[in-house]
């Protein structure tokens, strides 16, 4: 079978294969400048894989006892083992907890309570940490991990949703501040971020649904604002929005499909930014998930308000909270 | 990772690679193993800052680093020194982060350490930060940190100088227009200042019609210079849509309730909303005839009917058919997006049938 064969159908096997041997690049340089990361890692490898249908390719014991050693005093994850506290990373420990079913393995309270604490209390946004970077993706981490431990009411949501409204633009779209320009992650993370609080009716749904189906492109992938490349990973950015909005149908989805498996690496797995690119961990789940949302056959669906695994969003009885 | 080419190379090429990195990686992970300790530690000393340098020059995205350099900092260099000292600190601070630039132009964390630098002196040189954001412009007319860089720069400079830069700042988004029509990211940024610019220039309703009909003139010149760009298209839409004061789009609502829009600015009535929808149905007409297949000019046609229907009693059916025939003609024209202009048409063709 050739190359462009084997790029007309997901290489799940090749896949799964790369997710596994990430953690035994330690002769690369790039695994130890990538440090920062390996908590994100494990969490976009572990969904990838359980979309695949393969969650067990990682060790349910390993994933959490790793996840549990990245946790701080104030509750807080870092990036990796002994890295800062952040936003960001507690996030995604607490979504690989939520997927392996093991919040009881860390303090949980804790958790709840740093996360609070990153909100300030005059504006409603959140910090990423002490350091006070806001940023509206920061909203999302901070909406999603709350709602995933069942506990918003830590928190002042009707300020939080006050300062996102801030951030909306000209185009239906969101910045990462009040003032930033559109871009399809940060409208992933605010439209997502209404979603979980019941508020998606302050959405202009057909102007942002019409900004974001024009994100594709020619070739079938999608950019993140207009006039730029196309990359795998706005195949979540943009289709989960899309979906969350009820309109996934304006975009071409063989297209767009076809652009993902092209993406592909088929000899080593794992998809990349773009055809012919090297392939990282990000974007084989962001590839993975896109594929999902668009029906890929054999793949579990995926929640595009979560970016976890539908069924695990079923468990804590979340799912389908979100009206359009 | 991004834009990283996938190269398979051989066998030897990947040894030797191998061979070369295991020195490399030895003195980056001693680097971090130093960090670890000195963090324990609490060292704060000139040893440290010496190290996160090496660290960040390597990896400017290990956030910990930059954590701990602030620490370093506020422990040790700006601890009960002069603030004449403290300004030489940070302005070597700055000078070290401009170099981080040259390679990293879109790291976040670069642009928030230097933040917390300029907030933490005594006399931060917001003028100068305004002409390296400037050149960091010129160099990629649309990198978004750059450009939220500039309206944090802006805003502390017109806060410390108590004089608006609405005006200047407008007039920078017009040249880069000017410079390159697709420029989206000027174009977001001026729907931004041109309801500023309205309310702090109390302009009489004469003069603020004026400077809106020149905002159409240059919009106007941007769609007919790349129809295919949908920059100046949905600027152009949100032009129209806020000149409204009747409509009940969504848009409307939301902007009614902002404190800076223009509906607040600029109030007319609906015999001028539809002489203005008028207007520009026949700048879009005209267009359409040199530029039949353009998609942003027959979606622009569509949405204008539409938002005229709603302004006139008379004509309603006439106005259905036009935009059931402008949906038939994108679904031909736009195959990606086909089922979008499915949905519209089935708006119109249930009006007609009701």
């Amino acid at each position: 079978m050739d190359t462009s064969e084997k790029q007309n159908r997901l290489l799940v096997d090749l896949h799964v294969k790369y997710i596994q041997s990430l953690d035994t690049k330690k002769d690369d340089l790039e695994y130890w400048l990538t440090e920062h990361l390996r908590l994100s890692g494990v969490y976009w490898g572990l969904t990838a894989l359980d979309l695949l249908n393969s969650i067990d390719a990682l060790k349910k014991e390993d994933v959490v006892k790793y996840v549990v050693s990245c946790q701080h005093d104030n509750g807080g994850f870092g990036g990796h083992i002994g890295h800062d506290p952040h936003l960001t990373y507690t996030l995604y420990a607490v979504q690989i907890l939520v997927i392996e079913d093991a919040l009881d393995a860390v303090n949980v309270d804790k958790i709840v309570e740093y996360v609070a604490s990153c909100q300030d209390r005059d504006t409603g946004a959140f910090t990423g940490d002490e350091w006070g970077e806001i940023d509206t993706r920061f909203s999302y981490c901070a909406l999603s991990c709350l709602s995933l431990l069942k506990r918003l009411d830590a928190i002042n949501v009707p300020k939080a949703v006050e300062f996102i409204m801030l951030c909306k633009n000209f185009d239906g779209g969101f910045g990462v501040s009040p003032g930033a320009e559109s871009h399809a992650g940060q409208i992933f993370c605010c439209v997502g971020a209404l979603a979980i609080v019941n508020s998606l009716h302050l959405v202009d749904a057909d102007l942002l649904g019409w900004w974001l189906c024009e994100r594709q492109l020619k070739n079938g992938g999608l950019n993140g604002r207009p006039e730029k490349l196309e990359d795998v990973c706005y195949s979540w950015w943009v289709l989960s929005a899309l979906s969350i909005l009820g309109r996934l149908h304006w975009i071409n989805k063989e297209k767009l499909i076809e652009f993902v498996l092209v993406a592909q690496d088929s000899e080593g797995g794992g998809i990349a930014d773009r055809p012919g690119d090297m392939a990282d961990v990000f974007h084989t789940l962001f590839g993975i998930a896109g594929l999902s949302l668009l029906g890929y056959p054999d793949l579990k669906p995926v929640d595009p308000v979560y970016c976890l695994p539908k069924h695990v969003v079923q468990r804590i009885g979340l799912a389908e909270r979100y009206h359009v | 990772m991004h834009g990283r080419k996938r190269v398979k190379p051989s066998a030897e090429v990947e040894k030797l690679r191998k061979e070369k990195e295991v020195t490399k990686i030895k003195e980056y992970r001693n680097l971090v193993e130093s960090y670890f300790q000195k963090k324990d530690k609490k060292e704060f000393d000139n040893d440290a800052l010496a190290l996160t340098t090496k660290i960040l020059s390597q990896n400017p995205d290990f956030y910990s680093i930059w954590n701990f350099r602030r620490l370093i900092l506020l422990n040790g260099l700006l601890k009960e020194c002069s603030e004449e000292d403290k300004q030489q600190t940070l302005s070597t601070e700055l000078v070290f982060l401009q170099e981080l630039f040259q390679l990293n132009p879109k790291s976040y964390w670069i642009f928030n350490h230097r933040r917390w630098c300029l907030e933490t002196m005594q006399n931060p040189d917001w003028d100068k930060e305004l002409q390296l954001v400037g050149k960091f412009l010129e160099l990629d007319a649309r990198n978004f940190h750059a450009w939220d860089y500039r309206r944090y720069v802006t805003s502390k400079l017109s806060c410390t100088t108590e004089t608006s830069l609405t005006q200047i700042e407008f007039d920078f988004t017009t040249t880069k227009i000017n410079q390159n029509f697709s420029n989206y990211s000027a174009w977001h940024q001026r729907s931004k200042l041109l309801p500023l610019l309205i309310k702090e220039k109390n302009l009489d309703e004469q003069e603020k019609k004026k400077l809106i009909d020149k905002e159409f003139e240059l919009v106007k010149a941007a769609f007919y210079t790349d129809p295919d760009d949908q920059s100046a298209w949905l600027y152009h839409w949100w032009l129209v849509a806020q000149g409204s004061i009747i409509s009940t789009s969504q848009m409307n609502e939301e902007s009614k309730e902002s404190s800076n829009s223009l509906n607040q600015n600029l109030s007319i009535n609906t015999s001028e909303r539809i002489e203005l929808l008028q207007r520009e149905i026949n700048v879009v007409r005209e267009l359409l005839e040199l530029e039949p297949d353009s998609k942003y000019c027959l979606q622009t046609l569509a949405n204008l009917l539409s938002e005229l229907k709603s302004n006139v009693k008379e004509d309603s059916k006439k106005i259905d058919d036009e935009i059931v025939t402008i949906c038939d003609r994108l679904i031909k024209i736009d195959k990606f997006r086909t089922k979008r202009y499915e949905d519209l048409r089935s708006k119109f063709i249930s009006n007609q049938q009701g």
